[in-house]
């Protein structure tokens, strides 16, 4: 538990003090360093209050801080991932280094969380191996940045709409007056149903509609699968989950995109939560090949 | 800067850790984290998160460093 005590940003900035023997190398990125200069150590504190320092080869550089190999082993992990507040705080930290090279416009490939690499040499290493796939990986998110996306639906109010959609379609087909109790039960039924394919359509149908719309203006895209099982009844229904790679000279294009309204005759109940800048995650999700 | 990024804590922390925890470069053979249980942590996080408190602190450091910068003028 004295690890929590130990969050970023409260004030341990000693963690380098031990630097070298028996240390790992936490990374948080590769980032292109050709044209913009890096310093050798960045002005934020890492993960578990860690220094964070770039280790530069061939134009790249890799952010790292050096850590206690036994803090990120796969069994500490394991247990520490149970951790929430552990978590939190340090993907956190993972993100603020992230962001203070995001902001001042690096073009960076973000590592996963808990990534290490035995010691700085290895990290040369890897960089040294991996050179040119990094240099291509790194051209294809230049200048733009991840944006995430999520539609969702209010299925309460998507629900009462519904419930009024059947009584005007049960007007408008005569209604149930005149028939048995059982026909009755049946028509509501098949009327109720009805109703929920024609909303589900169109929920769909926007959803589709603002990915396209998304789609052109930024330089790629990625959908991540939403629950099936249509609309919940009792509570918040995700209809689309998605990032997109913006171009910095898109991002007005893009939000101006996201605002687009439901066509008419869609349910209420639909919002739209957009959330970035982000480091390009998304678009850098690729698996290197062991060292040999 | 709008309000519209980052305007709730709880997406926010569940859009990084899906970002963190499960998306980025793999360097293969030095990962030592394998996130089998992500679901688990959610389940845990949204109880988390719930508290305003915590909600509060876990803002800060997203919203005073990612919204600061010249990428935020854009929105």
């Amino acid at each position: 538990m004295e690890r929590d005590e130990d969050r970023p940003g409260a004030g341990a900035r000693n963690g380098g003090g031990s630097q070298g023997g028996g240390e790992a190398s936490y990374v948080y990125a590769v980032v292109e360093v050709r044209d913009v200069p890096i310093p050798e150590m960045l002005p934020c504190a890492g993960v578990i209050g860690a220094p964070v320092y770039a280790v530069a080869s061939q134009g790249l550089a890799a952010i790292v801080s050096p850590v206690a190999p036994e803090v990120f082993s796969a069994e500490a992990l394991e247990a520490k991932l149970h951790e929430l507040t552990w978590v939190a705080a340090n993907a956190m930290a993972h993100q603020e280094v992230l962001a203070w090279l995001l902001t001042r416009r690096y073009t960076i490939a973000p590592v996963r969380f808990g990534t290490l690499c035995s010691d700085p040499d290895h990290v040369r290493t890897v960089l040294t191996r991996h050179a040119q796939h990094f240099v291509q990986t790194l051209g294809r998110v230049e200048g733009a940045t991840e944006w995430g996306l999520k539609l969702s639906c209010d299925g309460h109010a998507v629900a009462e709409w519904a419930k009024s959609r059947n009584v005007q379609a049960g007007r408008m087909t005569g209604g149930v007056v005149g028939m048995s109790e059982g026909a009755a039960y049946f028509a509501h039924k098949q009327l109720e149903q009805r109703v929920r394919k024609e909303t589900a359509h169109l929920l769909g149908a926007h959803a589709r509609d603002l990915h396209t719309r998304l789609s052109s203006v930024a330089r790629a895209a990625v959908t991540h699968p939403v629950p099936a099982g249509g609309v919940r009844r009792d509570g918040p229904t995700v209809l689309l989950h998605a990032a997109y790679l913006v171009a910095d000279a898109s991002v007005e294009a893009f939000h101006a995109a996201v605002c687009t309204k439901p066509g008419p005759g869609a349910p209420p109940g639909i919002t739209c939560e957009t959330t970035g800048p982000w480091p390009p995650y998304n678009f850098v999700n690729t698996v290197l090949e062991e060292l040999g | 800067m709008t309000g519209r990024a980052f305007e709730d804590d709880d997406v926010t922390l569940l859009e990084l850790l899906d970002r963190a925890l499960e998306k980025g470069v793999v360097l293969w053979g030095d990962v030592t984290v394998s996130v089998a249980d992500v679901d688990l942590i959610y389940v845990g996080l949204k109880v988390l998160v719930s508290s305003v408190e915590t909600a509060t602190r876990m803002r800060q450091p997203l919203t005073a460093s990612t919204l600061s910068g010249p990428l935020a003028g854009h929105s």
